[in-house]
């Protein structure tokens, strides 16, 4: 099989790997499960592509290469470049409007990571107030090591997948965030990753943990280095809700057009936890993410809602799962994709109860819009209850603007051009809305943005 | 009535899906006439209102129709609606995500074409709501969306409310309405019933004739009127049923 060949030359380069990039800070411990991941990657081969995660996208596209070597890997070698090793300033305009947000004192908590430079973490006095933590994870580990290390690569380790082991390996500018027992945060805590100007694989980390009967919300943003590098990256995620917390965690991926990027996310709830997911995923030229909530607890409550809108050639590649492990859980989902040009989107989606857990209910919607004959979308909807007393729905849909709906607006004098238009915001509005308030409208503008050149 | 009709429907035929399904129909509706159009299920009055109206599934094979003297045949749905015809739709398409208010606003402004016109937009629209007693609550909810049949035949006359166009296409405005309800509905169409406009109340039943009073009533069976007259007419149905117009020789035209 050819990927052997290109899985050897990944473990020649893993060989090589620093522990952790540019962390003095990282206490042993925290070295050792880095140390533990490398092996754990060293031994797997890549995804095989016919595992149905991997039959939209082609792992080789999320082989690590540092640049130098770029030439030599694949398909990655497409996708880097060497010549920018300084960020400029004012070239990423996303990731700046996002920035003079802060600065206008419109988002509160922020961690600012600027791959090429140093994550600067910033509270506001009323975050701190309220007990909230916000740290780079190495300074963390020693610091909270009792909480890390019960959380830390616990719901994506190095077990989890190839990439999943990468990350666990090469993380850096980790970000711990933690909401003591009782804490209320009402700010929106605001994580700002940018990608690399000198081209190399980024591996971004974030622990989120939310303690017992906390509440707290984290929009976690990523962006590239500016519009014309291809800084690849490969995130992870994990959030812990403890005893009756409650957290929204918001994830907007604003890559460049040339970036390649690989995300897996997994949120575990304890009792009476629950959690509210919104992804949305515009940018990039191939974005793979792997969402999940793993209803661990009794009586979790866990909404996920997606928004993706692809241009151009861009390729998204979704999958999200609710796994149910403890008795009286309601989850419910919806993900909806706008596609135009030649852009590609594969969803799968997975419900799964297991054995003896009573009375669930696990709802599904996947709606995709194609707004041009060249856009292609499938949808997965996956199934496996295997206990009785279920309440399970799911529903999938494919296919253009109801024209019914265009004849609706036309008879009511508004052009076609605008009827689509209001269509298609009017189909990811819902979702939109539920963004912190603040982050609402620069959404709708990267909407409309796309919605310009139809 | 001047010699131009508001609205001239001339020996029109329309297809659905290479079906024939309106045989030939020839009406005049003049300004300040309320024209209704009776018939049973599938006898082609809806079809004649969503051909008129320029919807996609239904061709006018041959004839024509002229709005204030001039063919609406080659314009597109929406340069209809702004040449002023209008259609209240049996079944109002659900549009989630869109909400009553902004999609009234885009409507309106199509008309307007100035921003700055719209400045008493929240105004009129809630001047609007109040004589339909259509709760304010309604603008900020999704076109539609989750509405009861009452709510959604409130909503589009609202709409004939506000767009005030000249010849409106009303089709089974009054199903799925209690009594209270088919009375509010009824009074908005009253409302903007003018010497200025016209109507087409598309229905099966006479229960609306007691609200909205015609000047003439059509029946139409099997894609044909074959039969026009007074009011009349509508209670001679209701006494009868639509059998006794089966055999009736056609009678085209008002």
């Amino acid at each position: 099989m050819s990927n052997i060949k290109i899985d050897k030359t990944i473990l020649k380069q893993v060989t090589a790997l620093p522990k952790v990039a540019d962390n003095a800070d990282s206490p042993d411990w925290m070295t050792s499960i880095q140390a533990g991941a490398r092996e754990r990657y060293q031994s797997q081969e890549l995804p095989d592509r016919t595992l149905h995660l991997w039959r939209y996208t082609d792992p080789s596209l999320f082989l690590y290469s540092d640049g130098a070597d770029a030439q030599q890997n694949g398909a990655s070698s497409k996708t880097v470049s060497t010549t920018a090793s300084t960020i400029e300033p004012g070239v990423s305009p996303a990731y700046d409007t996002a920035k003079e947000q802060l600065a206008a004192g419109e988002l509160a908590v922020v961690a600012l990571d600027d791959a090429d430079g140093a994550l600067d973490i910033q509270l506001t006095p009323a975050a701190k107030d309220a007990g909230l933590v916000a740290l780079p994870l190495c300074e963390a580990g020693a610091k909270y090591q009792k909480i890390i290390e019960r959380h830390l690569s616990k719901a994506v380790g190095a077990e989890f997948g190839k990439f999943e082991a990468l990350n666990a390996t090469l993380w850096e500018n980790g970000i711990f965030i933690y909401a003591p027992d009782n804490t209320v945060i009402a700010e929106p805590i605001h994580l700002l990753r940018r990608g690399s100007a000198s081209s190399r694989w980024t591996f971004p980390r974030t622990l989120i943990v939310a303690g017992e009967n906390s509440r707290l919300t984290v929009v976690d943003e990523y962006y590239s280095a500016n519009d014309t590098v291809s800084d690849n990256s490969n995130a992870v995620v994990e959030v812990f809700g403890l005893t009756g917390s409650e957290v929204e965690y918001v994830v907007l991926q604003r890559n460049n057009a040339h970036t390649i990027s690989h995300f897996t996310e997994r949120t575990t709830l304890a009792d009476n936890a629950k959690t509210t997911l919104v992804a949305a995923s515009f940018g990039g030229k191939t974005h793979k993410a792997n969402l999940g909530t793993i209803m661990q607890g009794r009586h979790t409550n866990s909404l996920q809602y997606g928004l993706v809108f692809g241009s151009d050639k861009q390729s998204f590649d979704h999958h999200t799962e609710h796994i149910n492990r403890g008795a009286h859980g309601y989850s419910n989902l919806d993900f909806k994709i706008v596609l135009k040009d030649k852009s590609h989107s594969a969803y799968t989606g997975l419900i799964r109860v297991d054995e003896n857990i009573a009375n669930c209910e696990a709802y599904q919607s996947n709606r995709n819009l194609l707004l041009n004959r060249g856009a292609k979308a499938e949808s997965i909807p996956e199934l496996e209850i295997l206990c009785d007393e279920v309440i399970c729905t799911h529903g999938a849909t494919v296919g253009p603007i109801d024209e019914m709906q265009v004849f609706y607006f036309l008879s009511r004098g508004i052009p076609r051009n605008e009827a689509v238009k209001m269509i298609v915001r009017g189909h990811v509005e819902p979702t939109l809305k539920l963004l912190p308030e603040s982050m609402q409208p620069r959404v709708r503008g990267y909407v409309d943005e796309r919605l310009e050149t139809l | 009535m001047s010699n131009t009709a508001l609205l001239q429907i001339k020996d029109v035929h329309v297809e659905v899906e290479g079906k024939e399904v309106v045989k030939g129909v020839t009406l005049d509706i003049g300004k300040g006439e309320v024209h209704a159009l009776m018939g049973k299920n599938g006898s082609g009055k809806s079809s004649l209102s969503n051909a008129i109206m320029g919807h996609p599934s239904y061709a006018i094979t041959s004839g024509d129709v002229l709005l204030d003297g001039k063919s609406i045949l080659e314009m597109a749905p929406d340069e209809r609606s702004i040449a002023g015809l209008f259609l209240a739709f049996q079944y109002p398409q659900a549009v989630p995500g869109v909400t009553v208010a902004n999609f009234l606003r885009s409507a309106l402004l199509a008309r307007r074409g100035d921003e700055k016109l719209m400045r008493t937009f929240r105004k009129e629209l809630y001047a609007a709501m109040d004589a339909l007693e259509v709760d304010h609550e309604f603008a900020g909810r999704y076109l539609n969306d989750g509405f009861s049949g009452g709510e959604k035949k409130r909503i589009e006359i609202l709409q004939l409310s506000l767009l005030q166009p000249k010849l409106a296409l009303l089709d089974e405005t009054d199903s799925g309405l209690d009594i209270d309800a088919l009375k509010t509905v009824s009074e908005g169409i009253n409302r903007y019933s003018s010497d200025e406009n016209g109507i087409l109340l598309v229905t099966h039943y006479q229960r609306i004739l007691d609200y909205v009073k015609p000047t003439k009533v059509h029946v139409m069976i099997a894609g044909k009127i074959v039969k026009s007259g007074g009011p009349e007419i509508a209670l001679e149905l209701e006494k009868s049923g639509y059998e006794t117009f089966q055999s009736t020789p056609v009678t085209v035209g008002a």
